[in-house]
């Protein structure tokens, strides 16, 4: 018996040892202290590591004493970036790590000049002063609405000014890509913008009495670790991703037709693109004259995608009006052309492994059961009588187009807003429910009969809906700046209006906007992820402290969509603004927040 | 055309009518009336408005420049986006890249509201590792994955 347990004591020792030495050939760490240059801790600063090599980045956050501790990361040559408002950027290019700990007291400047500061803040600090110089309410819930969902307003790019002529023929282009919006708003936008975006405006508001940064992140959130993944390209539109079970991440490049594959583990990408079959450049838009973006490849536009209970990838494919599933075995797509309805949208599966997915532009949810392949359409109600006759008109009007020029007639600009069926999902009785976007409402159809409830919500906005493990229904409303919970067995909403993730002065006027593009529920512990679109952050909700935890993310203009989990704590999502060059350092991103996870800064003391 | 060095890239039309040119360099970005100069340094120094072609010099044409183009794949894109007070007809474009004295070229016919992303593409390469950018080949209305 002492002989086993001194074997099992040896093979212990040198099996640390081993692993010992294979981390510390591989691996170090960064860590230490930021602090400015009067020698205070900067607390909350982000503190990155980025890896040209690997195309990867790691971010921690410094601890109320200004220290900090990356993650073992591979040895290799880093670039560092030192950053947190109201203090110069430090840059720190082409430092390299080898094995063991290196220590860094890294010194940065406080920032002085009003306009730097100002612009360092993210848009949701923003586009409140557009909003302010807006007539009504009404307007303003339908400038977010229609005019924040490809990307940010307030950006680096999008706080301009510009002539009213130039305005208007912008316009006029957005409403060809979908951004619809009244004559009434198109009037007041043009001195809005040029009012808000006025330094005279904008300088006192948002740095005046004193200027007041956002703040840091607290409880898990600082002490979280944000890895990024560069993926696609600058003219990519990486819209939505999804967690495999295998432990691989997949998203969809819109603008590229392509699907992308990330393993973490190894850092392995791979691209896999989405046979176009007869589709055209723009699918079945390319008559109406719905404008793609110029540096667009898109034939069939992946939009989202999800893993099927037998782990295969299906992927709405929204030009093309078809649907996709990709087997990771054979790494072979088998393609589903939509017979009925266009744009085939958000997508979910059943418990009993059908795929329903909203088709947007003609407000049907559509239906794909892979065993039987049976494919079936619902029409669902529109909320007013031209509504219910655009949708109806609108497979006529494509097929007009091959023909005949209807622009001059038919343009998007100032057309009927349509309902849009929006997000998806299942409840935990089979009930499949859904949102219209435009038509502040829900519905819940019964997969049996087909019968469809609909339910007002109190909110505008209801875009990517999400059931917690209890069959309660998570909401965010988008042009409404908050999350809503609706309780199918009482018929009750509450709502929870968002934290200004930015941060405000404390005489704020107006107040940040948040603009939650989607949410997910993590259904092992019931938190409520929700996206910080105008942010810069993913935020969760407890919903028994009812409390918010704000997570900055790294990159200015991360515009997320899409929030899923993995079986590690890890929580993925992915920066999608588009045009995807308004994006700081002008690209897509895979973005896995780990909350709590980074090393504490106290074990460097005994380490050193 | 090219007075200065650099690529020129122009876009000229037959009727008083508005298009607009959008020209994608390497880096995606691309310059057009709402991004000018682009972040990358390209300028729409020509960009014409109803306004112009109705005037009674008016001239119908955009015109970019990139003064330090890069190597790689640049692509040029046609809008007809008002028909200004003209009647609602196709309009005919031509698009000429020039650089260094070398052109490559292309005609087309353009419906209102029917955006042409790729009316022409082409490639600027390097001859040589310090050696100048020369135009490469052209394509119209073709296009490669990325």
């Amino acid at each position: 018996m002492k002989h086993t347990r001194i074997r099992v004591a040896l093979v212990v020792i040198a099996a640390l040892l081993s692993a010992s030495t294979a981390l510390a050939i591989e691996t170090g760490v960064f860590t230490g202290t930021v602090r400015d240059q009067n020698g205070s801790a900067v607390i909350g600063t982000m503190v990155t590591a980025s890896n040209r090599g690997l195309q990867r980045s790691t971010t921690v956050f410094t601890d109320d004493r200004g220290a900090f501790r990356l993650p073992l990361l591979d040895a290799g040559t880093y670039d560092l970036r030192v950053r947190r408002v109201g203090y110069k950027d430090l840059i720190d290019a082409n430092r390299t790590l080898s094995d063991g700990t290196q220590r860094l007291d890294l010194r940065v400047q406080i920032e002085t000049d009003p306009n730097e500061l100002a612009w360092q803040l993210p848009s949701s600090r923003w586009m409140p002063l557009l909003l302010s110089k807006l007539s009504s309410d009404e307007k303003r819930e339908e400038f977010t609405r229609q005019c924040t969902f490809c990307h940010q307003q307030g950006s680096w790019a999008t706080r301009v000014q510009r002539s009213r002529e130039d305005w208007e023929k912008i316009f006029k282009l957005m409403g060809r890509m979908g951004g619809v919006i009244s004559a009434d708003l198109k009037k007041e936008l043009p001195d809005a913008f040029n009012a808000a975006y006025d330094e005279s405006n904008y300088l006192p508001k948002l740095t005046q009495p004193q200027f007041v940064p956002p703040p840091a992140p607290q409880g898990a959130a600082a002490r979280a670790v944000i890895t990024e993944w560069d993926i696609g390209l600058p003219a990519s539109l990486q819209h939505d991703l999804a967690v495999h079970p295998d432990g691989r991440i997949y998203s969809v490049d819109t603008n590229q037709d392509q699907l992308y594959r990330l393993d973490p583990r190894t850092n392995e990408r791979k691209a896999f693109p989405i046979p176009r079959g007869d589709s055209p450049l723009g699918g079945v838009f390319n008559v109406t004259g719905t404008l793609i973006a110029p540096n667009s490849n898109a034939h069939v536009a992946p939009h989202s995608l999800q893993v099927a209970p037998d782990g295969a990838v299906w992927i709405t494919l929204c030009l093309g009006n078809k649907v996709a599933r990709f087997d990771p075995q054979t790494e072979q797509f088998s393609i589903f052309e939509q017979k009925d309805g266009l744009y085939p949208h958000t997508l979910r599966f059943d418990q009993k492994g059908r795929v329903w997915y909203t088709l947007a532009v003609s407000n049907h949810i559509g239906m794909i059961d892979p065993k039987t392949g049976e494919q079936s359409t619902i029409r669902l109600p529109a909320r007013t009588w031209g509504q219910a006759v655009a949708v109806r008109a609108l497979p006529m009007f494509l097929w007009l187009g091959k023909f005949v020029n209807l622009a001059d007639s038919a343009s998007g600009n100032e057309g009927i807003e349509l309902p849009v069926p929006y997000g998806i999902d299942i409840a935990p009785d089979g009930g499949v429910w859904f949102s219209q976007l435009n038509v502040k409402r829900i519905g819940r159809i019964d997969p049996d009969s087909g019968a469809i409830q609909l339910i007002d919500t109190p909110f505008p906005g209801p875009r990517r809906l999400r059931f917690d493990s209890k069959g309660n229904l998570w909401i965010p409303g988008f042009s409404a700046g908050l999350i809503a919970r609706y309780t199918p067995s009482s018929g009750e909403f509450k709502t929870w209006k968002l934290p200004t993730a930015s941060g405000d002065a404390p005489s704020a006027d107006p107040p940040s906007v948040e603009t939650p593009y989607a949410l997910n529920v993590d259904r092992h512990t019931d938190t409520v992820w929700i996206c910080g679109t105008n942010s810069d952050s993913l935020i969760s909700f407890e919903p028994a402290s009812e409390r918010f935890t704000v997570y900055p993310m790294p990159t200015r203009v991360t515009y997320t969509r899409e929030i899923d989990f993995d079986d590690h704590g890890g929580v993925w999502a992915s920066n999608s603004n588009f045009p995807t060059w308004q994006i700081e350092a002008s690209g897509p991103k895979i973005i896995r927040v780990q909350p709590g996870a980074a090393p504490m800064a106290e074990q460097m003391a005994s380490v050193q | 055309m090219t007075a200065a060095a650099g690529l020129h890239v122009l876009l000229t039309w037959s009727a008083p009518v508005d298009l607009d040119l959008y020209l994608t360099d390497p880096t995606s970005e691309t310059v057009y009336f709402a991004n000018n100069p682009s972040h990358s340094g390209a300028r729409l120094v020509r960009d014409t408005r109803c306004g112009d072609v109705q005037a009674e010099d008016g001239a119908f044409m955009e015109l970019a420049y990139v003064p330090e183009p890069r190597a790689g794949r640049y692509r040029a894109g046609v809008d007809f986006i008002e028909r200004c007070s003209a009647a609602a007809q196709p309009v005919s474009y031509r698009v000429v890249a020039e650089l260094g004295g070398a052109r490559r070229e292309t005609t087309g016919v353009i419906e209102l509201e029917k955006f042409q992303p790729i009316a022409l593409e082409f490639d600027i390469r390097r001859d040589g590792p310090d050696g100048p950018l020369a135009l490469g080949s052209a394509s119209l209305s073709e296009e490669e994955p990325p």
